[in-house]
């Protein structure tokens, strides 16, 4: 007779290897992707997985001189993390209001800003476009940044954190001499740290990841494109160099899938951490 | 180390909504007895007090009494709707917390958990000095006296409850204040390290030389640490003494029935006069008054009739004759040297306390449940209160 | 005897100031690029717009009646709902799998949930330009493994297939998390008490934890109908937004094509109004789906 523990430890084993080699299904467009970039345009003619050489930078050097990639990839940076740094701070410092004042409109204007959430992105595309063409900030890295200025959705979590840190903290910090931007800076941001990081790596993620606004933001200036715009450039119906393509995009995958996995092991520990301090 | 007076304070949480928001207002069940005007909920009226200076004042009294919304008036945390409020002869009702020169303890000692001990003393004096010399002296002296300078890297997370509590207490002192406040400071604290730290409180107070209000429910903390005591209910003062003087004299029935452990016995029992003299008939046994008492009693005009007698379980003795008091016995606790008698008299509970030894250290008789015994009491031990007010009847009217 | 109001005033005043600089920026930028535009696009929706963006009339439903009788709006939204109606379940049913499997933790559990969250943090853009290159007739990979020798991009409906693959690929990484965390959410006892009770997986399965995660499924049901019908970028990306394209469009990204390649900003606001109301219902939906699975514990 097998073992109850036995028979558990190979039940595990099964769906583990099973598990992982679904996994490894689902990521397949990436690692398709990732071999493809290092391919020679023979190569790609051909139908094996599997680059000759992983040796092979052709692509990589071609994409980032023809294609301008490095430029893009600075734009991209800035956009990400300026963008990010702006709207976590208006988030904050809106998530503070509501957390330690009460004042008359404070329902009104909670509501306000969480009705954003309502409303998806895409249909004020047109008018958001006129708008920032009005007031010339066309094809310039404000431009770009400045409809994810306002995120209710961060404001919310930061509020319900702030809510949770308990009121006695502020007032110690009040009868010691602390103002609210002191107190914010020596106690409740660091107080705070973990949500914050991962609202950051999260908003960073998502601006650099994003298409749509920058490439109509940007469309009279090839130069301020980002990333994900400039890859969808790299290749048209005619010249289907899709070695090239790819170069691109593993380079624009990289800082999000970076930032993706540390984000998760950082969850995955910060699960035992989980409990309250004192 | 200053004084501190206030003089006829009230507060009042006013009902309209949009200004304050429902959780600064005391829980409804504790506020269901505060007076409610048109404008609002009195937390606090009619307090006045002089705290002298390096006295140590206990503001006691359960939940919703008002006593920790009287503790944050003096800091600046609530607003004072009426009254004067005093620090070292200056009114300071519209000083901020930080002008008014007071530290505060507060009860889940609001320690910056990211902070190391050491910073969390020194937050305090960074807005007063920027010498960092100063500073780390200061901050080494109060650890020194709180024992705590093993501790100055460690964050509180790495702390125990008692180690945390001395840096609460730490961050408090070490800016010289002219009063500290403590907001139930143990009641986090597990029963045991509690007394411990009871004890620790007692000797700090000899080192630290300063005005001290400090405010809790558990009356034994109030009896030992306090100069004075101020019981309070409901938002008033019921009464101002020291430990002795409440103990002993209580002026009415709540003060009595707080304090002391276990809680004094009250009896339905009839004043009667006889010959000028007022005794006492609790169902049949008659204890006449003290002198003093009787006294007294004349001057306030106190008339016979239905009264509340109130007996210490401490005070009451165990007898065998038949013409005292009979009561069964319901729950016997054996508390280690002495037995506590949970008694059912007429269907009410009473508690009997007395010892398991006689002065001869004899065990004394075996208690059996249900089983009936009598007990009685000396005329000192008597406390008559008015049926309506609970006024305690033997004090005199003209010292209140 | 209104002796220390003073105190209290001066905190008020300060109160209200310090509010108003707090949330002045995120409100200005909340009116500016999200309330502005919305109430403009309605406006825009009803009047008749001129390439410039400027308004030189009023229409009243005009706009509407056009657009809904014309042939490739119709088709159009007949493209947005298929997408939104096939993508949805297959995503739910491949999640809640996918999440039964990894339910349990065991050692290998970071690597494949991982794995599995990955296409999350993938762009659109990136995974366009990835499928674009898979599903190559001549080059891709798809037409070569499987055997096949389709013109994906050339015909609807193949054109649609590989889209909405596209889609369900890139929403498998958030739902996943969403499903897992339900899951892992049902207190141990209950799953322990049908162990000891003998009741079968597969029982287990569908008569206790799908039910006891139904807030979490109708969330994501309606979040996913949401972002289905919003769906423009590979219609963009890969067909691209000439008129020769318009074939496979959607709601949305006819919108794009009308308000940034012909500069029909009128047509555009219908369009995206239209798509709006359709989601309106569903995003209010999903708020109330998400209170319930908070609360759910």
């Amino acid at each position: 007779m097998i073992k109850r523990k036995t028979r558990n430890l190979i039940q595990d084993s099964v769906v583990s290897t099973v598990a992982v080699f679904i996994g490894l299904i689902i990521i397949f467009p990436l690692i398709y992707c990732f071999c493809g970039a290092f391919k020679t345009p023979h190569e790609f003619l051909t139908p094996n997985l599997l680059p000759g050489s992983f040796a092979y930078l052709g692509n990589f050097i071609e994409a980032f001189e023809k294609g301008n990639l490095l430029r893009y990839t600075v734009n991209s940076f800035i956009i990400a993390l300026f963008g990010t740094s702006i709207r976590l701070c208006f988030s904050i410092l809106a998530a503070y209001a509501f957390a330690y004042y009460d004042f008359r409109f404070k329902n009104l204007c909670f509501f306000l800003i969480l009705g954003t959430m309502m409303i998806p992105a895409d249909v004020l595309l047109a008018t958001n476009y006129l708008t920032v063409s009005r007031l010339r900030l066309l094809n310039t890295y404000i431009g770009v940044m400045v409809v994810s200025f306002v995120s209710a959705s961060q404001m919310f979590m930061l509020r319900q954190k702030f809510k949770s840190v308990p009121k006695e903290m502020r007032e110690a910090a009040q009868i010691d001499g602390y103002g609210d931007i002191s107190y914010m800076v020596n106690v409740l941001l660091p107080i705070s740290k973990p949500i914050i990081t991962t609202l950051f790596v999260q908003s960073f993620i998502g601006l650099w990841n994003a298409y749509l606004w920058p490439l109509i933001v940007t469309a009279s200036s090839p130069n301020m494109r980002t990333i994900m715009v400039g890859i969808t450039k790299l290749n048209s119906w005619e010249d289907e160099n899709y070695q090239l393509v790819l170069a691109g995009v593993c380079v624009s995958l990289i800082p999000s899938l970076i930032l993706f996995i540390l984000m998760r092991r950082n969850l995955n520990k910060g699960e035992m951490d989980g409990a309250l301090v004192g | 180390m200053a004084g501190i007076s206030l003089r006829n304070i009230k507060k009042i949480y006013p009902l309209v909504p949009g200004e304050r928001k429902k959780r600064h207002a005391p829980s409804d069940e504790a506020s269901a007895n505060l007076e409610k005007t048109e404008r609002g909920v009195v937390a606090v009226q009619n307090f006045n007090i002089e705290i002298k200076d390096k006295e140590f004042v206990v503001l006691v009294g359960p939940s919703g009494c008002g006593k920790s919304t009287t503790l944050r008036m003096i800091a600046g945390l609530e607003e004072i709707t009426e009254g004067e409020l005093y620090i070292d002869n200056k009114l300071v009702n519209e000083l901020d917390p930080k002008d008014r020169d007071i530290a505060m303890v507060f009860q889940n000692y609001a320690l910056y958990p990211h902070m190391t001990v050491y910073d969390n003393i020194a937050f305090a004096l960074k807005k007063r000095t920027s010498s960092k010399v100063e500073i780390d002296k200061k901050v080494r002296e109060a650890a020194d006296i709180l024992g705590i300078t093993d501790y100055l890297d460690r964050k509180p997370k790495h702390l125990s409850g008692g180690q945390r509590q001395r840096v609460a207490i730490g961050r408090a002192i070490v800016r010289n204040p002219k009063a500290m406040l403590l907001d139930e400071p143990l009641s986090n604290l597990d029963a045991k390290l509690r007394n411990q730290m009871r004890a620790e409180l007692i000797q700090l107070r000899r080192k630290i030389d300063t005005t001290f209000v400090y405010v809790t429910h558990d009356q034994t903390e109030a009896m030992t640490l306090g100069d004075r005591i101020v019981v309070m209910k409901d938002g008033f003062i019921q009464q101002v003494g020291t430990p002795q003087e409440v103990f002993e004299k209580p002026t009415n029935r709540f003060v009595a029935g707080f304090i002391g452990t276990p809680q004094m016995n009250f009896f339905q029992a009839f004043l009667q006069e006889e010959n000028g003299h007022f005794c006492v008939d609790l169902g049949g046994f008659k204890v006449p008054v003290v002198d003093d008492d009787n006294i007294v009693m004349k001057e306030n005009g106190v008339k016979s009739g239905k009264i509340i007698l109130g007996l210490r379980p401490e005070l009451l003795s165990l007898e065998k004759s038949d013409e005292y008091p009979a009561a069964h016995i319901d729950v016997v606790e054996m508390m280690g040297t002495s037995v506590h008698l949970h008694l059912n008299y007429n269907k009410k509970e009473i508690i009997l306390v007395t010892q398991k030894r006689d002065e001869k250290h004899h065990l004394k008789m075996d208690y059996e449940n249900g089983s009936m015994i009598h007990f009685s009491f000396l005329p000192q031990s008597m406390y008559i209160f008015d049926c309506e007010t609970g006024k305690n009847l033997a004090i005199s009217e003209v010292s209140l | 005897m209104k002796k220390s109001l003073t105190l209290q005033n001066r905190r008020r005043a300060r109160t209200r100031k310090k509010v108003f600089l707090l949330l002045l920026p995120i409100i200005i930028f909340a009116v500016l690029f999200v309330y502005y535009p919305f109430i403009k696009t309605i406006v825009n929706s009803f009047s008749l717009v001129n390439a410039k963006g400027l308004i030189r009339g009023f229409a009243g439903l005009d706009n509407y009646k056009y657009t809904y009788g014309r042939k490739d709006f119709i088709m159009a939204l007949k493209h947005t709902l298929t997408i939104a109606v096939i993508n949805v379940p297959i995503t739910i049913i491949i999640t809640i799998a996918l999440a039964l499997l990894a339910n349990k933790k065991r050692k290998l559990s970071p690597v494949y949930e991982l794995l599995f969250t990955l296409p999350m943090a993938v762009s659109m853009s990136a995974a366009c330009m990835i499928f674009k290159s898979m599903f190559s007739p001549s080059v891709g990979f798809i037409n070569y493994f499987f055997g096949l020798k389709l013109g994906w991009y050339e015909s609807q409906e193949t054109a649609l297939a590989a889209i909405l693959i596209l889609t369900i690929w890139m929403g498998i990484g958030f739902n996943f998390l969403l499903m897992l965390s339900a899951l892992r959410g049902i207190p141990d006892q209950i799953i322990e008490a049908t162990k000891v009770d003998g009741i079968s997986p597969i029982r287990r399965i569908f008569r206790v934890q799908i039910p006891l995660i139904s807030p979490t499924i109708f969330f994501v049901l309606c979040t996913n109908l949401v972002l289905s019908m919003m769906t423009s970028a590979p219609m963009i990306i890969i067909m691209g937004v000439s008129s020769s394209a318009s074939a496979t469009n959607t709601l949305m990204s006819m919108m794009f094509q009308s308000g940034f390649s012909s500069s029909d900003y009128g047509l555009a606001a219908v369009l995206s109004i239209t798509a709006f109301s359709l989601t309106l219902g569903f995003t209010i939906l999903s708020f109330v789906f998400e209170k319930k699975k908070v609360h759910y514990q």
